[in-house]
């Protein structure tokens, strides 16, 4: 680089070279989560564990989420996480320190929701109860595939 | 060039598109944002508002009837917007429609990711258009558009603004979501693939093949550093996305390598963004110009010239 350019160059413009670019990053990670704003921050951090949502029938037949209710598994957790964050925060509390009966609660509301939304995508809701279950997975040297799964009900309605 | 020197120097160019290479690009994202106008909503609530439904109740578009005539009309501006007829209004609908479409979807607890890029990149070049219109420069028609050619290169350019920022942004947050542990915490993606693998299963009960579900998994468990480099350069390729706006060549450069990173989440993740890839194929490689420069280089090659058209 010439002497001329360092010195015609003002300094912002070693660092951020292309300032439109910059600005618009900037106001999307500060924005955050404010459709359509949005920082798209998926897969930005990982944990050892990893966990999923299904639903199946009262006799434990899985359904086929996003036919059966029209709302694929990995949008019920978001729900599910969002629904119990609520019901937590109530008595001052994040949804990792959620209660069994809140869980149950956040799940029974999920469920409920789901079949209104089902119900009008015309999705073939089942008429008899629906279970919410989630899955945690984790790495183990024990297991056969190298995973434990460790499975919760969370709630029938 | 020193590398010191060649980031200095890096600017934004507004390439110098054709009016048949715009025309044929405002198709496609035309094409687009119809096929991402859903055909219904059924969300009767909002229960947990993000963005524009924090400032406007939308459940009004969970009205049959409100819906499909606001979706017909949007319909009709995106053909008169294809065409190039008056952007400022034939863009706004849908790019508006969409946007209220996606935060209504996004206010029900769960916040997806897969239409935020294409209302971004409609509310931008609308804003190019309407800058455009508020500084009384349409003049009079060119090429294919009744807007000055200027005006839509510009209005292209906007669109690859968002989409790189979109990109810069999204490998930005790895860094800082992980405070700079990113490539050391990426490692532990296994148990990611047989979520991501159960969610497709349990999504429609569809068996899915064993190497994906077990062995894939298990091999990048067994091999943590393999994995690390396995997935390396897509974070790399998200914060270079900056570079597509110096020019066609980067550009495409870019968009194939995104693409490419897509094309792998695809079929080792089962997780789809095509919204996005369609983003990247229309603004950034943008395939009728490289297809008609191919073209054009060996015609000149057999008749022993040398030309690119619009290069």
């Amino acid at each position: 680089m010439s002497t001329e350019t360092s010195n015609s160059t003002p300094w912002w413009r070693l660092v951020f070279p292309l300032p439109r670019l910059a600005l618009l990053v900037a106001l999307l990670l500060v924005a955050g989560e404010e459709f359509p704003l949005t920082r798209l921050p998926m897969y930005a951090t990982f944990d050892p564990t990893a966990d999923y949502f299904y639903v199946t029938d009262a006799a434990g037949q899985p359904l086929a989420c996003a036919q059966v209710f029209g709302i694929s598994t990995a949008t019920v957790k978001k729900m599910f996480r969002s629904r119990l964050g609520e019901i937590a925060a109530a008595r001052g509390a994040n949804r990792d320190a959620a209660t069994a009966g809140e869980r149950r609660r956040a799940g029974e509301a999920l469920i409920a929701e789901l079949r209104v939304t089902g119900a009008r995508r015309g999705a073939a809701v089942p008429a008899g109860p629906v279970r919410l279950l989630r899955v945690e997975v984790r790495r183990a040297s024990g297991a056969a595939d190298g995973f434990a799964r460790t499975e919760e009900l969370i709630a029938e309605r | 060039m020193s590398m010191r020197k060649w980031w200095i120097n890096l600017r934004e160019t507004t390439v110098p598109h054709a009016p048949w290479e715009m025309l044929l690009m405002r198709a496609a994202f035309a094409w687009l944002l119809w096929r991402l106008l859903p055909a219904s909503v059924p969300f009767i609530a909002q229960p947990y508002p993000t963005g524009l439904a924090r400032l406007v109740d939308l459940t009004f578009l969970a009205d049959p009837g409100v819906y499909s005539t606001l979706r017909a009309g949007a319909h009709a501006c995106l053909v008169l917007y294809t065409l190039g007829v008056a952007p400022v209004v034939t863009l706004l609908w849908p790019a508006a429609l969409l946007t209220a479409c996606g935060a209504l979807e996004n206010s029900q607890g769960a916040t997806g990711h897969h239409l935020q890029l294409p209302c971004l990149v409609a509310l931008g070049q609308w804003c190019v258009y309407a800058a455009n219109a508020v500084r009384g420069a349409q003049s009079h028609p060119s090429g294919f558009a009744l807007v000055p050619a200027e005006a839509q290169r510009r209005a292209m350019q906007a669109a690859k603004l968002v989409i790189a920022a979109g990109y810069v942004a999204s490998g930005c947050v790895k860094l800082i979501a992980s405070r700079g542990l990113w490539f050391w915490q990426v490692a532990d993606i296994p148990v990611q693939f047989v979520k991501a693998a159960a969610n497709e299963h349990y999504d429609t009960l569809a068996p899915l093949p064993e190497w994906l579900t077990r062995d894939l998994p298990a091999l990048m468990a067994a091999h943590p550093n393999l994995t690390r480099l396995a997935f390396a350069p897509g974070l790399l390729l998200e914060l270079g996305a900056l570079f597509a706006l110096a020019g066609r060549g980067p550009a495409l450069a870019v968009g194939l390598g995104l693409l490419t990173m897509h094309l792998l989440v695809d079929t080792f993740m089962r997780i789809s963004f095509a919204s996005h890839e369609w983003l990247l194929a229309i603004f950034f490689v943008n395939a009728p110009w490289l297809v008609a420069t191919v073209w054009a280089r060996w015609r000149d090659v057999l008749a022993g010239r040398g030309h690119v058209p619009n290069g």
